[in-house]
C-alpha cells in the first residue's frame, strides 16, 4: 500500500525537485508496468503505456504541481487511459479474467483446482466494468479509496459497484456450478 | 428521495466496513476474500528499460523551457491567495444554485459511468446479438412493440439489423456481409408498412447523412437512425462497445463532466466550426410505466447551435442504468423534427458464427425478396434526401393554401411530379404530428419514373390539435405551428408551408420550397503585393467551408463550388495578419450562420 502523506509530499516537491519525482518513479514504476502488462498483454505495449504514464505525470507536476489525493490512484488513472488509448489504436487489451489464469507449467494444478477454474470462467462473463472494479480492488492491491479516486466516483459508490460486481460474479458462479 | 447507496434490506456502510475488515460473513464477502487470495506477484519490467526511462524522464526534467511559465513572476502573496478564495466562493455559489434537488449525490458523470454496463464486452464468440423492444412516435407515425434486432461482429465487418412488428412483419432491414449490402429503399420504416422487397448491391454504403446538422440522431431521429448511429459508433470506436449509452456516443469516454453537466466536443466538422453536445442531468422522474428514471437533457453546443435548436431527452433507469426512453423535439436548420421512443434492452449475448446460417448476413428474412441493384448507388441513396432531380409540387389545392381553417377540413390537391432517381415511388398524403392525431390518412398513389400529375387528398382536424402542436408531412402534409398564444383551431395555411414527400424520397413541393443545401469552399481573394523582401507563405480561411441554402428551382450549375471573400489588400504588408472579411454570397444563396470568415495571411521574408 502506498503512503499517502509521503506520496503527496513528494509529489508536491516534484514540481521543483527532480529527486522527489525520481523517488516516486522508483516506488511505482514496477506496479504501473505490471498493470500495463496485464491490460495490454504485450511487453512492448506495456512499456509504451508505462513511459507515457510517467511522462504525462511529470509534465503535469511540472506545469501544475500536485494538488491532493492519492498519487498512486492518479498514476493508475493515467495508465488506464493510456491502455485504453492503445486499445483504440487497434492494440487489443487482454481479457482481465486472465488474472485468474495460470501458466502452462501449472496446468496440471489448474485441472485439479476446479474452484479456480470456475472462478475464472465466471469472471470472464462479467462486464468489462465489473471486471475492472474487481481487478483494481482485489488484484491490483489498491485501497477502496484509491480505486474510487481512480474511477472518479465517490467511495460509497465504489462500494456499491464492488458489491454489485460481486453479486453478479456469485450468480455467474452459481450458473457455473449448475452447468457442471 | 431514493437513496442510491442503500436499500431497506441492505446497509452499504456496514457492508463496506466488513469488507475492509476482511470479514467473510456473507456470500459476497466470502467471494471478496477468495478473490484477494488470487493476487499474483507483479511482473517486473526489465532493468534496462526501467533505468533508461528513469534517465530519460530526469533529462526531460532538466531540459530548459519545461519550467512552468510565470513561475518566476508569481503574483504577490496576498493577491495570490485572494483569487483562489474568490474562485472558491463563486464555485460554491454556483454549486448551490445548480444543485439538482432531486438527485443529490448523483452526478452526470456517475450515470454515464454506471451506464457502461457491459461497455466493452469480453470476447466470447464471433457475433454480438442485441434485442430490444421499441415503441415510437416518429413525427406522428406510431409503432408499438417493435422488436429491434442487431447481429454484428466486433468492428462491424458483418452486421444485420432489422425491425419487426409485433405481428412478425419486417418493417426495416439492412445487412452487410463483408461484400454486399442488402437494404430497403427506405431509410426508415414507412408507418407500419411491411417490407416486401430489398435491394442488394456490391460494397458498403452506410446509411447516414454527412451534411452538417443532418448527420446524426439529433437531426434524423428515427428508430432506424438509432441503429445506424449505433453501428456507426461501434465502427468508429472499433471496440466491442455495445451498451446503449456507448452506442449512442454517450459513453463516459470523451465527455468532460462536472456536477450535473457533461460536455462533448466533436471538434471541427466539415469546416463549419466546432460542434459539440451538452448533457445535463435534470433530475429524477417516474415514467408512465412506473419506472424511476434519471432525466438527462441532450443539447446542441458550439456551432451546432446554428443548425439545431431544441433538445433531446434521455431517460435512464435509476436501477439498471439502461436507457428507457429517448425523446426529441427540435428544429434542424428550418425543419422541425420530432421523435419519442421508448426502448427496453431485452437481451445481449455472444453467438458463434456456426450458430447462424452461412448466408445469414446476405439473405433477408422470409417473405422479403432481394433484388440486385445495378444502378448508381449514391444517386439511389441520395435520392432519399432530395439531391436528385426528383420533384413533386402542388399544382393546385382546394381549399387553397393560405385558407384559414377550423375543424375538420379535407384538402384536395393536384400534385405534379418528376421522378428520375428511382424506379418507382409512392406519393402519400398521410399526416402526422408529435403525439397528436392530426387528421385522417389520405391517399397513396404509386407512380412510375417520369413526369405526371396525380390527384390526392388529406383531411385535417384542427380540434385534434393541442395548442403549440406542430405537424410536418412525412408524405404529403402541412406544417402547422400555432406558436404560444395562438388558437390552434383557427389556422392559416401558408403557401410556403406545403410540403410533399415522394416516398421514399423526401421532396419539397413548391418552387418556393424547392431547394437544397450545399457546402462551397471559401476562396480568399487578395489584391496588391506584400512589401519588397517579403512573401505570402500561406493563406488560411476559417471556417474553410460555408453552408448555403437556396430555395426555388435550381440546377447544379447554379450551385457554385466556391464562395469568394471580399478582396484583402496585401499592399505593403510585412508580417502575418488576421482579417475578418465578408463573403460574396451567390445571388440566390442564403447563408446558414454569419456571412464572414477569418482569414490568416502568413507573411515571411522572401527566400533568398
Amino acid at each position: 500500500m502506498s503512503s499517502l502523506s509521503d506520496d503527496s509530499s513528494l509529489a508536491s516537491s516534484a514540481r521543483d525537485a527532480p529527486q522527489a519525482f525520481a523517488t516516486l518513479y522508483d516506488r511505482y514504476v514496477r506496479r504501473i508496468y505490471a498493470y500495463a502488462l496485464r491490460q495490454t498483454g504485450d511487453m512492448v505495449l506495456a512499456q509504451d503505456v508505462t513511459s507515457a504514464t510517467f511522462e504525462k505525470a511529470l509534465r503535469h507536476l511540472r506545469r501544475k504541481g500536485w494538488r491532493s489525493g492519492s498519487f498512486l490512484a492518479w498514476l493508475y488513472r493515467i495508465a488506464r487511459n493510456e491502455a485504453v488509448h492503445q486499445y483504440r489504436k487497434g492494440n487489443r487489451m487482454v481479457d482481465l479474467s486472465d488474472r485468474l489464469s495460470v501458466t502452462g507449467e501449472q496446468e496440471s494444478i489448474l485441472e485439479a483446482d476446479q474452484d479456480k477454474y470456475h472462478l475464472r470462467e465466471a469472471f470472464s462473463r462479467l462486464s468489462a466494468h465489473d471486471q475492472e472494479v474487481l481487478n483494481l480492488r482485489f488484484f491490483e492491491a489498491l485501497s477502496s479509496s484509491e480505486v474510487a479516486e481512480m474511477l472518479g466516483c465517490t467511495l460509497p459508490n465504489l462500494y456499491l459497484q464492488v458489491h454489485r460486481a460481486l453479486q453478479r460474479l456469485r450468480k455467474e458462479l452459481e450458473v457455473e456450478n449448475v452447468d457442471e | 428521495m431514493k437513496q442510491k447507496t442503500s436499500t431497506p434490506d441492505f446497509d452499504l456502510n456496514d457492508w463496506a466496513q466488513r469488507l475492509e475488515a476482511g470479514a467473510a460473513d456473507d456470500p459476497e464477502l466470502v467471494l471478496a476474500r477468495r478473490l484477494s487470495t488470487q493476487r499474483d506477484e507483479p511482473t517486473q519490467p526489465a532493468d534496462s528499460y526501467r533505468l533508461d526511462l528513469r534517465s530519460r524522464l530526469l533529462q526531460d526534467y532538466a531540459r530548459p523551457g519545461r519550467k512552468v511559465e510565470g513561475q518566476a513572476n508569481r503574483t504577490s502573496y496576498p493577491i495570490r491567495w485572494l483569487y483562489p478564495f474568490l474562485a472558491t466562493l463563486v464555485l460554491l455559489l454556483i454549486l448551490f444554485l445548480a444543485w439538482p434537488r432531486g438527485v443529490q449525490g448523483v452526478s452526470a458523470a456517475e450515470i454515464l459511468r454506471e451506464a457502461r454496463i457491459g461497455g466493452i464486452l469480453t470476447a466470447n464468440g464471433d457475433v454480438i446479438y442485441d434485442r430490444l423492444r421499441l415503441d415510437w412516435d416518429m413525427n406522428g407515425t406510431r409503432a408499438e412493440n417493435v422488436t429491434g434486432e442487431m447481429w454484428y461482429s466486433p468492428g462491424s465487418q458483418v452486421y444485420r439489423y432489422q425491425l419487426t412488428s409485433s405481428t412478425g412483419e419486417v418493417l426495416f432491414y439492412q445487412a452487410y456481409d463483408g461484400e454486399y449490402t442488402t437494404q430497403s429503399v427506405h431509410n426508415q420504416p414507412v408507418g407500419e408498412q411491411a417490407l416486401e422487397q430489398v435491394y442488394r448491391f456490391h460494397g458498403f454504403v452506410p446509411l447516414w447523412l454527412d451534411r452538417p446538422g443532418e448527420g446524426g440522431l439529433l437531426a434524423n431521429p428515427s428508430p432506424v437512425n438509432f441503429w445506424v448511429l449505433a453501428v456507426h459508433q461501434a465502427m468508429e470506436r472499433k471496440t466491442d462497445c455495445t451498451d446503449m449509452f456507448c452506442l449512442l456516443g454517450l459513453s463516459e469516454d470523451g465527455w468532460d463532466c462536472a456536477g450535473t453537466r457533461c460536455k462533448y466536443s466533436f471538434g471541427e466538422i466539415g469546416g463549419l466550426g466546432n460542434m459539440g453536445l451538452e448533457l445535463v442531468l435534470k433530475g429524477q422522474t417516474r415514467l408512465e410505466d412506473g419506472r424511476e428514471a434519471y432525466e438527462m437533457r441532450l443539447l446542441p453546443g458550439g456551432s451546432l447551435l446554428q443548425y439545431v435548436t431544441g433538445f433531446g431527452t434521455v431517460y435512464v433507469d435509476t436501477q439498471t442504468y439502461q436507457i428507457l426512453k429517448v425523446a426529441y423535439a427540435m428544429k434542424v436548420i428550418f425543419r422541425p423534427v420530432g421523435m419519442e421512443m421508448t426502448l427496453e434492452h431485452l437481451e445481449r449475448r455472444w453467438l458463434d458464427a456456426a450458430e447462424l446460417p452461412s448466408d445469414f448476413f446476405r439473405t433477408p428474412p422470409e417473405g422479403v425478396s432481394a433484388v440486385p441493384w445495378e444502378g448508381d448507388l449514391m444517386n439511389f441513396l441520395n435520392s432519399q434526401y432530395g439531391y436528385t432531380e426528383n420533384r413533386a409540387w402542388v399544382i393546385s389545392s382546394d381549399p387553397p393554401s393560405g385558407t384559414r381553417i377550423s375543424g375538420k377540413v379535407t384538402f384536395n390537391l393536384e400534385v405534379g411530379y418528376h421522378l428520375t432517381g428511382l424506379p418507382y415511388a409512392n406519393l402519400k398524403s398521410t399526416l402526422w404530428g408529435v403525439g397528436k392525431d392530426t387528421g385522417s390518412p389520405g391517399s397513396s398513389v404509386p407512380i412510375q419514373g417520369g413526369d405526371g400529375v396525380v390527384q390526392m387528398s388529406f383531411t385535417l382536424d384542427t380540434d385534434q390539435l393541442a395548442e403549440g402542436a406542430w405537424a410536418l408531412g412525412t408524405d404529403l402534409g402541412i406544417y402547422i405551428d400555432a406558436g404560444p398564444g395562438f388558437a390552434i383551431n383557427d389556422l392559416t395555411l401558408f403557401d410556403t408551408q406545403w410540403c410533399v414527400r415522394c416516398d421514399p424520397s423526401e421532396l419539397p413541393s413548391q418552387p418556393a420550397e424547392l431547394g437544397t443545401y450545399w457546402r462551397p469552399k471559401i476562396e480568399v481573394v487578395t489584391i496588391g503585393q506584400v512589401a519588397e523582401g517579403y512573401q505570402v507563405k500561406s493563406v488560411r480561411a476559417s471556417p474553410t467551408h460555408v453552408l448555403l441554402h437556396r430555395s426555388g428551382l435550381y440546377s447544379e450549375a447554379e450551385l457554385p463550388k466556391v464562395v469568394e471573400t471580399e478582396p484583402i489588400d496585401l499592399n505593403g504588408l510585412t508580417e502575418t495578419q488576421v482579417f475578418t472579411v465578408k463573403l460574396r454570397l451567390p445571388e440566390k444563396g442564403e447563408m446558414i450562420g454569419q456571412p464572414k470568415a477569418s482569414v490568416t495571411i502568413e507573411i515571411g521574408p522572401s527566400s533568398p
